[in-house]
């Protein structure tokens, strides 16, 4: 909101780094994972870990390389480089040991046919060899039709299956490969509530997601994969601060800035864009909108010898932050019109993980 | 508010250190866990395995039922053919087939069992990896503390199971034969042998159809593939007899280690062979479990 006083922050430079690495012991440790099918190198070395307890939303663009790491953490697929543990163990050599401690929802949820889903979860539990003391009151928070065979499900409640089979036992790590996908809005509130929930009683949630306001709710920390390497791993409330404040201004006929130019030069401010707010005609700027980050003084102060007639401001988006990391210099001269871009809009490509 | 779980204890501290293991917190009850995996994979195969048993029960209850008319067939001329004497063997001479014994092991206990029913096995075999790989539901299972050696074993004992529940099917449709028809007498030491063959032949066509599927992941593919080598070794069994130059060919067919007709009627048993298709079909079994262990599970 307007009146925080923050230091400037652009984009992606002149942070302090971030450690990839959590504080605390790690439920999740990688370290320089590569992974490669024949000349074509899906995963280039990277590393990072993820406290116990802690949410760690894991984005990138499609092919970036998020399954081939959730993937490697399972040991459906072996690293060509490096090393994952979880829970302190060896993800390759400790499998059984793990899985019997870990839960995981897939990306793509595919069930067998010809049972029913309490049939099914039935089956995984004996394969966990663990009782599912959670079944019950999963079943009800999720609202989950267990008694009906599984062709017969839709999207939704293929998904509501599969979270339910990958809590039921009271995994200490939970590995979401985009948890909400196919969930009314109503469930994917209740959802992220019921993360939230989880996340306070200690278990570990490792989850990949294309749904940034999901992302933005119940991560704490977040790192960004980028053409298989680790570009950002980030604290949510930093970003939040990094994406700053949507603001529109109005001004009146008798003061308004003769163009956009004082407005450029104002530290924080990027996406300057003149608006067409209805104001009256006349010489000068009617209305613009912009985006400012960090300190809003310089803001105030200058807009103080106009006449104003209304400012708005909101919280930006974090999807915008998230989406230049996403970025790669051709899609990014690709999609951006000329002009309306402040200084420090360059996000950076650091790899947060290499040390 | 969180999950409580009715029966564990309070969350034991975590170890301090980076990088140390963690010390689990408490875990809900065991379970015996069994053996969902075959349970399961029976389940799957249930309508194709009661197909195959209704076409034994069919062929082998017709066998009987005409069984009083075979006295007056002439056979001769089929016998004479070199596919008449790849389907049955050369051994087998005309006169033993006017009999129940004979008919049968014509109809049944010949090429055609090793091609129908062995190919049936061998096609589904190849579903044990790449079918779950390729319907994706072998993600959730491995996500458990289950192997992949168990799961391949499993899988591949729930085809041994169909391979018995095949074989003892046939041999209570014989029985049911020799109760309802009349002129169907056998002998049951060597039928019961002729079947232990077929079994034999079984193993085989599963090792097959296993070490196939554990380098695909698409199940018809595989399936197809192993069929398709049953086929290519009838064929090589068919062709062997055409020229006294091609009879090494039959060595290269399996068909040719399984020589069901004349175990029945010949009572000509050559226990080297059964020991041959069982080692290799179990040897299937085995490479194909070691490439499933190593190889990459596609997306």
């Amino acid at each position: 909101m307007i009146g925080q006083d923050n230091a400037v922050a652009p984009v992606a430079a002149a942070l302090p780094e971030v450690p990839a690495r959590a504080s605390g012991p790690a439920a999740i440790e990688v370290e320089g994972f590569a992974k490669s099918y024949g000349t074509v190198q899906a995963v280039k070395g990277i590393s990072f870990s993820v406290a116990q307890g802690e949410i760690f939303g894991f984005l990138g663009p499609n092919g970036a390389g998020k399954s081939t790491t959730i993937r490697a953490m399972l040991d459906f697929i072996r690293p060509t480089a490096g090393t994952i543990r979880l829970l302190g163990l060896n993800a390759q050599r400790d499998t059984q040991d793990i899985h019997r401690r870990i839960g995981y929802v897939p990306g793509d949820v595919r069930l067998p046919r010809g049972i029913t889903g309490r049939q099914l979860l039935d089956r995984y539990s004996r394969m966990q060899g663990l009782q599912p003391i959670l079944l019950d009151q999963l079943i009800e928070r999720f609202d989950v039709e267990v008694d009906r065979p599984l062709q017969g499900y839709s999207k939704g409640m293929r998904q509501k299956i599969a979270l339910v089979q990958a809590f039921m036992c009271d995994p200490e790590l939970v590995i979401l490969d985009e948890p909400t996908s196919g969930l009314d809005p109503i469930s994917q509130r209740a959802f992220n509530t019921f993360l939230l929930d989880e996340a306070r009683s200690g278990r570990t949630v490792f989850m990949s997601s294309h749904i940034m306001s999901d992302v933005e709710k119940t991560c704490g920390r977040v790192g960004v994969i980028r053409a298989g390497e680790l570009v950002a791993v980030e604290q949510i409330e930093t970003l939040r601060q990094r994406a700053g404040q949507k603001v529109t201004v109005e001004f009146g006929a008798t003061g308004r800035p003769d163009d956009l130019g004082a407005l450029r030069r104002i530290p924080g401010v990027v996406d300057l864009a003149p608006a067409n707010h209805g104001t009256p005609a006349g010489p000068g700027v009617g209305a613009v909108t912009f985006t400012v980050r960090g300190s809003v003084d310089p803001l105030i102060k200058t807009l103080a010898r106009y006449e104003v007639l209304h400012l708005s401001a909101e919280e930006a988006p974090l999807e915008e932050v998230f989406l230049q990391f996403y970025e790669t210099p051709a899609t990014r001269a690709a999609a951006s019109p000329t002009g309306g871009v402040g200084a420090g809009d360059e996000p950076s490509a650091k790899t947060a993980g290499q040390r | 508010m969180a999950l409580t779980p009715a029966s564990t204890t309070p969350a034991s501290p975590a170890h301090r250190m980076a990088g140390a293991a963690i010390t689990p917190r408490a875990m809900p009850p065991a379970r015996r866990t069994g053996l969902p995996m075959l349970a399961a994979t029976l389940a799957e195969t249930r309508v194709g395995t009661a197909i195959a048993c209704f076409y034994i029960a069919a062929i082998i209850l017709l066998v009987g039922a005409l069984a009083p008319t075979l006295k007056s067939v002439n056979l001769g001329a089929y016998l004479s053919s070199p596919v008449g004497q790849a389907l049955i063997g050369a051994n087998v001479g005309a006169a033993a087939l006017r009999t129940f014994t004979g008919y049968l092991s014509v109809e049944f206990y010949s090429v055609w069992f090793g091609l129908f029913f062995g190919g049936f096995l061998t096609f589904i075999a190849g579903g044990i990896v790449a079918k779950p790989v390729e319907d994706g539901t072998i993600e959730l299972a491995l996500a458990r503390p289950f192997s992949r050696r168990r799961f391949y074993l499993e899988r591949c004992g729930a085809l041994a199971v169909v391979g018995v529940i095949m074989s003892v099917w046939a041999l209570a449709a014989v029985w049911l034969d020799t109760r309802i028809f009349s002129d169907t007498t056998v002998d049951w030491h060597w039928l019961l042998l002729t079947q232990l063959a077929g079994g034999a032949f079984l193993v085989f066509a599963l090792g097959l159809g296993a070490v196939i599927s554990a380098c695909t992941s698409v199940a018809r593919t595989a399936g197809s593939a192993a069929i398709g080598v049953l086929v290519l070794g009838y064929l090589l069994n068919s062709l062997a007899g055409l020229s006294d130059r091609l009879t090494w060919m039959t060595y290269l067919s399996p068909f040719h280690y399984a020589q069901l007709s004349a175990i029945l009627v010949q009572h000509q048993i050559t226990w080297w062979h059964l020991a041959l298709l069982t080692g290799l079909g179990l040897a299937g079994v085995v490479a194909g479990l070691v490439v499933f262990e190593r190889r990459d599970l596609a997306a």
